[in-house]
């Protein structure tokens, strides 16, 4: 286990020294946007100081802690059910041709519509609040996983599955040992779209179903002319979906051992 | 065409490309279907030997699946058959049997393509299989490994003593491993000929030197250029 050992060393070594470039590049940014707004006395519903967001951000601590915690659980909802939905939709679009030449074009059609406009009409349909917020991050989370699914199911080649059939696997172990492994490169790939976009999801859906939330949080903020609460808003609204890619990436790293072939 | 191997015999057959050998490793396979004709294995029906899992595969490719380590894909027959299999063999012994006893817990994507057929022969070997079928097992191969790969497939078929029935274009190599080699004309797909290969047993690297393996290599040259002429090449 000695090479392991040594190759995992040297990759969270390799993990901190690309923390601290990030770091850096984001306090040097920062740093940047304070000495330009001050420089050239940027007004504050153009672009405020960083130190002015900063301090909305921390007289506004809990609003923003209760609308983060909102959108979050409710992306996190929407992501699983989408993910669920998708999944279950890819392994009956890969077991029957039939019912995915009649199902995919449809699925297709759902997601060509844009979800902005969709929004009014899931209003009407689940009525205001956290349900047509949820709605809206299942949808936009549930298309990568069919699409991924599909192509991650039928991605092992002619000669493992002639391995499968010379050794008489059922169709149930060929899915658990062989289509289901093969697929997850490409399920991971769909998790790290999906999750900060389930939260992008939320948050629209909030300007118009909610009265709470960071997407409500924004608008209002912004309509009552608290700009520098906005951004405090808009800061965190960014921090969850990076977290939130970051979460799947993390999981990809951990899950996926092997070197996927982009064949 | 008419084909029989029986137990512990190793049968070659050669052909150009196209002329259906692989076809026919895979019909006993029961991987395709024939139209016509009979194929026994084992006394079963191709179907029946597929669902008591009497033949072992290797393909040019080796296919191990690289979320598993060598064993795990030595076991994978294993655990496919469940208690299905009548006692399967050993998986680490095997593993020790083709060389990779170092490589056992080794990720597959990280060994070389001689070690991963090696891994593939294992794992074809694991539920005790009445016929190794090898479909150009090491085409994929240089020239160098594929000559040691040989020797260790005669070493490891001569401890097992399965029936072997192998697929290659190189002649050399059939005559090298084989006790019959069958040689295959293309359009239409047939044996035109069967050469016995006389070599004493266990061959050894010696044995390409030898007069006798010379001598059966032209002839079974001869046999092949017979059955390709008028064809264009």
């Amino acid at each position: 286990m000695g090479p392991v050992r040594e190759g995992r060393d040297m990759r969270s070594l390799r993990g901190i020294a690309t923390l601290f470039r990030d770091a850096t590049a984001v306090v040097a940014f920062v740093a940047i946007w304070q000495l330009v707004t001050v420089l050239l006395a940027v007004p504050v519903f153009l672009l405020p100081q960083p130190v002015v967001i900063a301090q909305a951000f921390a007289t506004n601590l809990d609003a923003i802690g209760l609308a983060l915690a909102q959108t979050t659980a409710e992306a996190a909802v929407g992501f699983v059910g989408g993910n669920v939905l998708g999944l279950v939709l890819a392994f009956v679009f890969v077991r029957s041709s039939l019912i995915s030449r009649a199902g995919l074009p449809l699925a297709i059609g759902l997601r060509s519509v844009p979800l902005i406009a969709l929004t009014p009409l899931l209003t009407i349909l689940f009525g205001f609040g956290v349900l047509t917020i949820v709605v809206m991050a299942v949808l936009i989370s549930f298309f990568p996983a069919l699409v991924a699914g599909m192509t991650g199911l039928r991605a092992p080649g002619a000669d493992a599955l002639a391995l499968m059939r010379v050794l008489d696997a059922p169709e149930r172990v060929v899915y658990r040992r062989l289509r289901i492994p093969a697929a997850l490169p490409y399920l991971f790939a769909a998790f790290k779209i999906s999750a900060p976009a389930s939260v992008l999801a939320a948050m629209v859906a909030e300007w118009t179903a909610a009265n709470s939330g960071l997407g409500y949080l924004i608008i209002d903020a912004g309509a009552r002319y608290r700009f520098p609460l906005m951004w405090a808003a808009i800061v965190a609204a960014t921090a969850v979906a990076v977290v939130a890619f970051a979460a799947a990436a993390a999981a990809e790293r951990r899950t996926i051992h092997w070197p996927v072939e982009t064949a | 065409m008419t084909l029989e191997v029986h137990d512990h015999e190793f049968v070659a057959l050669v052909g150009p490309s196209g002329c259906g050998k692989s076809t026919l490793l895979r019909l006993v396979a029961d991987l395709d279907t024939a139209t016509t004709g009979a194929i026994v294995v084992g006394g079963r029906s191709p179907v029946d030997a597929r669902h008591e899992r009497l033949c072992g595969v290797v393909f040019q490719d080796p296919v191990l699946l690289p979320w598993l380590d060598v064993l795990a894909n030595v076991r994978l027959p294993m655990e496919v058959a469940g208690g299905g299999a009548a006692a399967p063999a050993d998986p680490m012994a095997l593993i020790e049997l083709v060389g990779l006893g170092r490589f056992a817990h080794a990720r597959t994507w990280q060994l070389s393509g001689g070690m991963r057929q090696r891994a593939a022969i294992a794992r074809a070997l694991v539920l005790r299989p009445q016929i190794l079928l090898l479909d150009e097992p090491f085409g994929a191969l240089d020239e160098i490994t594929r000559q040691r790969m040989n020797l260790e497939l005669l070493r490891i078929w001569s401890e097992r003593r399965t029936a072997a029935l192998m697929v290659t274009h190189s002649i050399g190599e059939a005559v090298f491993l084989a006790d019959r080699v069958l040689v295959m004309s293309p359009q239409p797909g047939r044996i035109v000929a069967e050469e016995a290969v006389p070599l004493p047993r266990p061959r050894a690297i010696e044995t390409f030197a030898s007069a006798d393996f010379l001598e059966c290599v032209s002839r079974v040259t001869r046999r092949l250029l017979g059955a390709v002429e008028g064809t264009p090449a």
